[in-house]
């Protein structure tokens, strides 16, 4: 079924309740921080939204969040998936409550939508009604303000955010050109949250119509 | 949520369907809230769903249904088997060279056998005077933290969790730049022991590992209580617990860093147990976390989990001989 929802898989989750300093320098945590949380998911960008909603429900921060090469149908162990997101926290019961807020997220929030029949097309056309600190910094915006998160593969988000910058009053805060790691494109668009909600309509929409008649000469 | 809606509306606009119909996509519309109840008998629950993850959540007997007025034969079974796993934690021993592998000093408390330490509470909190001067002679002194392991009511939680635990628990107090004594293994141990141990080398502070009374069906949890400056006089109120630890509730390294902490914190405000909460107001993020939360991420949220996030392979269990005890 066309925009039906495609849930993220979780296939790993761990914690470090203590991060040996070696370790935590390698991985940039600040230096309060000293336990984490490993997240492993097959849906890049729904872990990045899932991560962010971490740092507005507990007291965590993003110390690392990676997209693997050539994405999860090339992942190189069967828990590693898309991506590795890791929340560090200065106690362990900072980290696991950053997690569940995570998780939460994951099992019904952010997740692709398929753009057409088969599934083959899926396309993340997600709206964050307020970004907490990780998007915020990823997206070089202050904290609490509504973004329409826009990914697809390339040609359809390159159409798609061309459709959603005429559609409403937002802003390409930050385009991803392909190549990207797994080769999906698109951007961060920012604006009041009625117009994020209208680019990303507008952005889902262009790639179904896409789907439907490719060629057009 | 909020995206899930938009796609919806999206999809229902493209197929000129109404969005309200909704979708045999959306979650919520296949939730059959009113299911044939498969019990053979007592009520149906208002919603099976619910009822589901509550029973998935612990490892008690909840919504088991009835069969007439009494339990069902499956049910009652079952309970005689938890039983069972209950009884063979508090009879169980610790190994002989439990002690060795601990590197640890053994002594035992007053009470001379098993009986006699579960009919006589006060004999398991003290330790003879030959025992005392053992410790004297044997273990460093004036350590800021005095690690004492005792078997408790479950010596199989303390086998199982204590080895795990102090393996963690010794490099965390290295990196605080605590010196940790000569661990003390006390048979036959109750709480109280910590002090007389605590209080003989006079430690700075000091924690006990100790078996926990089982439940119906779980013999395997451990506790560590802590203490600042161990001494006879220290009431409960003194003392302070991590509890459940064990692999489905606090995994041992995270309740190792719980305990360093603590013991950190024990030494720098110089009081533990109620006496340090009273003085030491909530920082503002403790205060954040302890107002009521509302709406539906309070609804959502478990305040505690018994099952890990993570599902692993289940530890072996107890050896249960079920069998026999219902038989008997």
């Amino acid at each position: 079924m066309v925009l039906e929802a495609v849930r993220p898989r979780v296939l790993a989750t761990q914690f470090i309740p203590s991060v040996p300093p070696d370790l935590a320098r390698a991985y940039s945590f600040s230096p309060e921080h000293s336990s984490a949380a490993l997240v492993t998911a097959d849906q890049d960008d729904a872990l990045y939204v899932a991560l962010d909603e971490a740092t507005k429900q507990a007291p965590v921060e993003v110390a690392f969040a990676r997209s693997l090469y050539a994405g999860s149908s090339h992942a190189p162990g069967p828990f590693s998936g898309e991506c590795l997101g890791i929340l560090a926290g200065a106690s362990p019961a900072d980290v696991r409550e950053g997690l569940a807020a995570c998780l939460r997220c994951l099992e019904d929030d952010a997740c692709f939508y398929k753009a057409d029949e088969s599934g083959k097309l899926l396309i993340f056309p997600h709206v964050v009604s307020s970004i907490g600190r990780y998007l915020a910094r990823e997206a070089e915006l202050e904290e609490g303000r509504s973004i329409a998160y826009l990914i697809a593969p390339p040609i359809e988000a390159v159409l798609g955010l061309d459709a959603a910058l005429k559609a409403a009053e937002v802003k390409l805060q930050k385009s991803f050109a392909p190549p990207t790691n797994t080769n999906f494109a698109g951007g961060y668009l920012v604006g009041e949250l009625e117009q994020c909600e209208a680019a990303a309509t507008a952005f889902a929409r262009t790639i179904v119509e896409l789907a439907r008649s490719p060629r057009v000469v | 949520m909020r995206t899930q809606k938009l796609m919806e509306e999206l999809r229902a606009s493209l197929t000129g369907r109404s969005a309200l119909a909704g979708s045999p996509g959306a979650p919520r519309e296949s939730r059959s809230r009113r299911a044939r109840p498969e019990l053979p008998c007592g009520p149906a629950p208002a919603d099976r769903e619910l009822l589901e993850k509550l029973k998935a959540a612990t490892i008690a007997q909840i919504g088991v249904g009835r069969a007439g007025v009494r339990l069902r034969t499956a049910t009652f079974l079952k309970f005689l088997g938890d039983r069972a796993v209950a009884v063979e934690a508090v009879r169980s021993t610790l190994a002989l060279d439990f002690a060795a592998r601990l590197s640890a000093v053994e002594v035992q408390s007053e009470a001379r056998d098993l009986d006699e330490f579960l009919l006589r509470p006060d004999l398991g909190r003290r330790l003879p005077g030959e025992a005392v001067e053992l410790i004297r002679s044997r273990c460093a002194v004036a350590p800021d933290v005095q690690v004492v392991v005792g078997d408790g009511l479950s010596a199989h939680a303390v086998s199982e969790n204590a080895p795990p635990l102090l393996e963690a628990l010794f490099p965390e107090l290295e990196r605080r730049g605590l010196k940790a004594g000569t661990t003390v293994l006390v048979r036959r141990a109750r709480m109280r022991t910590l002090t007389v141990v605590g209080e003989a080398v006079g430690a700075r502070t000091a924690v006990i590992l100790l078996g926990e009374r089982p439940g119906l069906g779980t013999g395997d949890g451990m506790s560590a209580y802590l203490v600042f400056r161990p001494r006879a006089s220290a009431v409960e109120s003194d003392h302070e617990v991590v509890s459940n630890i064990h692999a489905r509730g606090i995994p041992p390294a995270e309740a190792a860093r719980k305990i360093a902490d603590l013991l950190e914190e024990f030494l720098r405000v110089g009081a533990s147990g109620v006496p340090r909460q009273a003085g030491a107001a909530p920082s503002p993020q403790e205060q954040a976390r302890i107002e009521p939360c509302t709406g539906d991420a309070c609804l959502r949220r478990d305040p505690y989990s018994p099952k890990r996030i993570v599902e692993r392979e289940p530890r072996a269990p107890l050896a249960v001989s079920a069998q026999a005890r219902c038989a008997g």
